[in-house]
């Protein structure tokens, strides 16, 4: 259960563009994670004052908003509102399945504050489809069958037209899972840059805790391209060098390795990537495929002197955190994100409350992962 | 009908090579294609060399590294050889892949089934997808390219529904069920062997396969009629050759193979997931086409379609050692694949 | 273009050209006069097809020049030099007749455009304009020689070829064609004809170069350019051949029954009601013109096209009696042959049983064995059989063909088109190789359009026309081939074309 804390500002950061394209030949693009943008950006032009919400106030672009009519009816009289959440894709494996879960777990709290109909809809590709997403809910608010919006954006200013738009008929919109500059009340979502530095931190805790001595470092992961890819190994190589100067790093944001989503390739990258670089120790991925470059590791026989890690939670991850080369895997709690609408609509239809960004990276290292496992499990097994 | 010569029987048989000697223009005529793409390869290794640090790509550790990534290629490449040869294409065997690992999966961890029920369940499916791509190619005439593009969707729909997306692992099964250590066991052993100087199992599964591939290719009845059929559509019925029944042969066996590759691959990392396979698609098409079959029809051979996957893994293992970056990567896979076919199409015309 | 005052035509000299260790041009040389025909003739293999190919650019020469109009002219470059008529039409098979014509010439304008009077004229001339809008692949292949022929009309080139342009046009088409060339020649160009019709290239061309083991032997002109000369001409240096004894075929009643039709009728009715008996040892003629239904009669005996009602043939009824007891070579060597397989492979690529042992692998030593004595005794002239099908001449690789066929040993043995665009030295072999397979008491059934090729390759004659089949004839009643193109007329019920008659006996020594 997350705690919310009463300050009601919503991160609005410059984003940059965040590329959903077709396969490449060296990657599925599948980001399997809720993706973030590179750089973190100061501006905060919040929400007017609480007065007035629910129905009516100033939007961060200065424009007012005033509730629709029909919303603001049901609410009058009582009546369930429809809420809406809009997701990346159904077809994702470790992300899908979460994402589900955590959207199922927190609508029934939600309707404990205000009754609502809820509905969770995503595209069927394995690829995330920008216009597949917003043809699907647009089809749903065309026809006044949305009340109250939350959406996982998966491309920073391809959702912000939209967002703009739906707003201004007065309908509630909130985002999750990337970074989002549109007039959305809030934008749910980690800072990849942040990230980056959050995990420098942690292996730097690491190495003293455990008196080691971590100097040569590299980043990878299986579409590197990606602006929270991007934000993740800039992050975490601005957070290391600083922390370590003595510090190099075999490769850098630009010329990441590329490991793929497929589990056998992402292994054969990391066998043939170590076989390169024997003198690395430190791996970061910033996805999933940390548990292969754990595999590689203990194959070419360097268990020990070289470790690894990554994000979002998978059982190969877990084996090797229990096994001690991998040092962290960092959720970034796709629950959360997944939940975070109902409580928002629920929340600012019912008290004019605004829910802020509080989203954080868990980390789950040798000290939590046997409950980690479980509660895996139960959402993931299948 | 007679065993003699159906010829005028006092013509004595004049031989142009010595007898007992096998069609040796033709093998010469395949060395000289394979000729070029070796260049190829021995080319990208020395760049490789060069470009690394010393003693670490040319070693014979590193070798092994990309003998086991071939090995995925290769297998699945050498199934969609025969459908090639025969005047076909298949793209639905990345998402054969998918499923195949994820029915086994599913049968053996899920559904509880013992693993020798649920590893024929995947070569089940590979036998239906076949001949649903087949009867569609064969009866309705619809051009392969759209059949196989689309029965690879409906796969992948099968196998979304059938995994729910999940990712399975069978030494951690999901609460409630139990998978008998034993076939775990057995199981991974498939792919990972204690073999002499470390050779990875799928190494050999894939000369396996490579060798009777060949065979048909090479020396038998069905390669000889495969190509023909590829080579003229029109003569092959003349000729009265079976074309349905070669055609349902042909896309059978490709599914076969990939599902074979998706076994083996799951048997190695240990765990599957619904959208393996897919990435599959360019290294297999490029090594079939680099290694000298004609998407027209007609030729192709195990051999170069494995010096086909084995310069893709070399490149992808030279690009991964370097940690080349993503633009890099696709720039170099791409242009390679091309210079490859140009070099090999230099080398044929060079013969004439 | 028409000639200028430096336009001296064309000038070969020492052209060579070798395929492996064949040398099928050693050494030519020719001239071919703008405002004449150059008539070309010779046996295939002797390098009239290689030569066209080199003109046309579609090969290179290993050796030699090639001048034009008094300067070096690169075939393979400046190809629009250069208009052929081919003798298997290469046409664009997606595309429509008109469209075919205009490929190549559409304009530089954005839009399509269609076509213009003189097109539509030509089209017209060649009867050819109600097919404009059809897809070129459904048309017959009459139809597509004669748009391949207006295609080359309506460039503007220097220099015309023509390989054997006319072997599917009706007579009347001929002439027609032949007026055209005269046209193309009295307006300068340079105007090259191959052929193996004696008879017009005595009547049409100017000039007759006979071309021999890849030299150009003789060129005859004026009284030496006679039928006689030149056949004699082709036939010094090869074994003389005397036209072939016809075996009279008449083993009586008890003779066994090759092949039955009863009621024999046509899907889509281009032949009704058929009644055909062919006895063991038999070589049976059809002919008919396109569209008579004769083509079609002939493929239905081996299943290539579908007839109702009842087929015997060795004991066996129906599709299992055809597709057991028959085997058939189409008139188009594009279907008949596998261009990415050997001359070795081509032969033995019907067999089955013969050439694996059990379990499917193939037993080489055997299909090598079968190869050869199949090469020695069609008398292909290939260095090796392991050499590319394409490497032979058309007249070789259609023996190939017939080869293959026969190796099958069918009950029936089905040729459409037997010698189609082969030379008389290989007509004769593929004559007597017929002769011999039907003495093993098979059966030979052939479609023909050429009455010569009736009277010295068949036992029995019978003409199709408008679907129905005439009385036999037989063929040892009729004294000469002109006597026996007249009985052939005699039974043909149509209006206006007639199948090609000789104007004198075609290639007799």
């Amino acid at each position: 259960m997350r705690n919310r804390s009463r300050r009601g500002l919503a991160f609005l950061t410059a984003a940059s563009l965040l590329v959903v394209a077709c396969s490449t030949p060296a990657a599925t693009n599948a980001p399997t994670q809720a993706p973030a943008t590179a750089a973190p950006s100061d501006a905060a032009s919040t929400p007017a004052p609480a007065e007035g919400w629910p129905q009516t106030g100033t939007l961060a672009d200065g424009s007012t908003f005033t509730l629709n009519p029909r919303v603001a009816d049901r609410l009058a009289k009582g009546e369930p509102i429809n809420y809406v959440f809009s997701y990346g894709s159904t077809a994702i494996p470790l992300f899908s399945p979460q994402y589900a879960a955590g959207y199922a777990r927190t609508l029934p709290e939600a309707q404990k504050i205000l009754p609502m109909n809820g509905q969770a809809i995503a595209p069927a590709s394995a690829v995330q489809d920008v216009n597949e997403q917003i043809a699907q809910f647009d089809a749903l608010f065309k026809a006044d069958q949305i009340d109250c919006l939350s959406i996982q954006s998966t491309g920073t200013n391809a959702f912000t037209k939209i967002v703009n738009d739906i707003m201004a008929t007065g309908i509630p919109v909130f985002t999750v899972g990337v970074e989002s500059n549109g007039n959305e009340f809030t934008n749910f979502t980690q800072i990849s840059n942040k990230e980056g530095r959050q995990a420098a931190g942690i292996i730097v805790d690491y190495m003293k805790a455990n008196n080691l001595d971590f100097k040569v470092f590299a980043v990878s992961g299986g579409d590197p391209t990606q602006n929270w890819a991007q934000g993740r190994m800039q992050g975490f190589i601005d957070g290391i060098k600083e922390a370590i100067p003595s510090a190099t790093f075999v490769n850098d944001a630009t010329s990441a390795l590329v490991t793929t989503y497929d589990p056998a390739s992402t292994y054969d990258a990391y066998k043939a990537f170590i076989q390169g670089n024997p003198e690395v120790q430190v791996i970061e991925n910033v996805d999933i495929g940390g548990e292969h470059a754990a595999r590689a590791i203990a194959d070419s026989g360097n268990t020990g002197k070289m470790f690894s890690f990554g994000w979002n939670v998978s059982i190969g991850q877990l084996d090797a955190i229990e096994a001690g080369t991998q040092i962290v895997a960092l959720d970034q709690a796709w629950g959360d994100q997944a939940g975070f609408g109902a409580l928002g609509c629920a929340e600012f239809l019912k008290n004019g409350k605004i829910l802020e960004n509080t989203n954080a990276l868990k980390p789950i290292t040798t000290e939590n992962v046997v409950q980690a496992r479980k509660d895996f499990m139960a959402i993931a097994g299948g | 009908m007679s065993d003699n010569a159906t010829a005028a029987p006092q013509a004595p048989m004049t031989a142009s090579a010595p007898p007992g000697q096998p069609w040796s223009g033709r093998a010469l005529a395949a060395g000289l294609r394979i000729g070029g793409l070796l260049i190829a390869i021995l080319i990208v290794i020395l760049i490789f060399t060069v470009l690394s640090k010393p003693n670490t790509f040319l070693t014979f550790s590193n070798a092994l590294g990309v003998m086991r990534s071939m090995s995925t290629i290769a297998i699945v490449a050498l199934g969609l050889t025969l459908v090639i040869v025969v005047g076909e294409i298949d793209l639905s065997f990345g998402y054969m892949y998918g499923l195949a690992s994820i029915l086994i999966g599913v049968a053996w961890i899920v559904w509880g089934w013992p693993i020798w029920a649920a590893i024929p369940l995947a070569f089940v499916a590979a036998a239906v997808l076949g001949s649903v791509n087949a009867t569609l190619v064969t009866l309705l005439k619809i051009p392969s390219f759209i059949v196989t593009l689309g029965t690879g969707q409906l796969v992948f729909g099968t196998t979304l529904l059938v995994s729910n997306t999940a990712t399975l692992n069978p030494a951690y099964p999901p609460v409630g069920k139990v998978v008998p250590e034993g076939e775990v066991d057995w199981f991974f052993g498939l792919s990972n062997q204690d073999l002499p100087f470390d050779i990875p199992a799928q190494a050999i599964w894939m000369l396996g396969v490579a060798v009777i591939i060949g065979f048909i290719l090479s020396r038998s009845l069905f390669g000889f009629r495969l190509k023909a059929i590829g080579g003229n559509p029109a003569a092959a019925k003349l000729a009265r050759l079976p074309i349905v029944k070669y055609k349902f042969a042909a896309f059978i066996i490709s599914a076969s193979l990939a599902s074979l590759a998706a076994l083996l691959d799951f048997a190695f990392i240990g765990s599957v997931q619904p959208n393996a396979g897919v990435s599959l698609t360019f290294p297999v098409f490029a090594a079939v086409i680099i290694g000298g079959a004609s998407l027209a029809g007609g030729r192709g051979t195990a051999i170069g379609t494995i010096s086909g996957a084995l310069l893709l893994a070399i490149i992808a293992n030279g690009l991964a050692l370097l940690s080349a970056g993503s633009y890099l990567s696709n720039f170099v896979s791409g242009a390679v694949t091309i210079a490859a076919v140009v070099l090999d199409r230099f080398t044929q015309s060079l013969r004439k | 273009m028409s000639a200028g005052p430096d336009d001296v035509g064309l000038r070969i000299r020492g052209l060579r050209k070798w395929y492996g260790d064949t040398r099928a041009l050693d050494g030519l040389d020719l001239d071919a006069r703008p405002g004449e025909i150059l008539g070309v003739a010779g046996p295939n293999g002797a390098g009239k097809s290689t030569l066209i190919k080199i003109l046309a650019g579609e090969t290179s020469a290993d050796g030699g020049d090639i001048d034009l109009d008094g300067r070096a002219w690169d075939t393979g470059r400046d190809r629009d030099r250069v208009a052929v008529v081919h003798q298997e039409p290469q046409l664009f098979p997606n595309l429509t007749v008109a469209e075919n014509l205009m490929v190549g010439r559409e304009g530089t304008r954005a839009m399509v455009r269609g076509l213009d009077q003189a097109e539509r004229s030509l089209l017209s001339d060649l009867a050819i304009l109600e097919y404009a809008d059809r897809p070129i692949d459904i048309v017959p292949l009459a139809i597509q020689q004669r748009v391949e022929i207006g295609r080359a009309l309506a460039r503007d080139a220097r220099v015309f070829l023509f390989d054997e342009p006319n072997s599917a046009l009706t007579q009347e088409e001929s002439i027609d064609l032949f007026r055209r060339m005269h046209l193309l020649a009295d307006a300068g160009n340079v105007v090259i004809l191959v052929s193996h019709r004696i008879a017009e290239l005595a009547e049409h061309a100017d000039r007759v170069a006979l071309i021999l083991d890849g030299l150009c032997t003789a060129v005859l002109e004026g009284e030496a350019r006679t039928q006689e000369g030149i056949a004699a001409g082709l036939v010094t240096g090869q074994a003389a051949r005397e036209p072939e004894e016809q075996i009279v075929v008449h083993l009586g009643d008890d003779a066994a029954t090759a092949l039955r039709l009863d009621g024999w009728t046509h899907d889509r009715g281009e032949f009704t009601a058929i009644d055909l008996h062919i006895r063991a040892g038999e070589i049976v003629a059809i002919i008919g013109v396109e569209g008579s239904g004769a083509r079609e009669l002939v493929r239905s005996i081996a299943g290539f096209e579908h007839g109702r009602g009842r087929i015997e043939i060795a004991g066996r009824t129906g599709r299992s009696a055809i597709a057991s007891a028959t085997s058939l070579v189409s008139a188009d060597r594009q279907t008949s042959l596998f261009t990415n397989l050997t001359i070795g492979d081509n032969m033995v690529s019907r067999l089955s049983r013969e050439i694996t042992v059990s379990g499917g692998a193939l037993r080489f030593k055997r299909m090598h064995e079968i190869a050869h004595a199949l090469r020695e005794q069609f008398q292909v002239k290939a260095a090796s059989i392991h050499l590319p099908i394409h490497s032979l001449s058309g007249g070789n690789q259609q023996k190939v063909a017939i080869a293959a066929a026969i190796v099958k040993r069918p009950r029936v043995l089905v040729l459409e088109e037997p010698t189609r665009g082969v030379d008389i030295g290989s007509k004769r072999e593929i004559y007597r190789l017929m002769r011999a397979y039907a003495s093993e008491g098979q059966a030979v059934v052939i479609y023909c359009t050429e009455v010569p090729e009736v009277f010295e390759a068949a036992d029995l004659a019978y003409v199709v026309s408008d679907g129905r089949l005439s009385d036999a004839l037989l063929v040892m009643n009729f004294a000469d081939v002109e006597a026996l193109a007249r009985a052939v007329t005699r039974l043909e019920r149509h209006s206006g074309s007639t199948v090609a008659a000789p104007a004198g006996v075609a290639g007799a020594a």
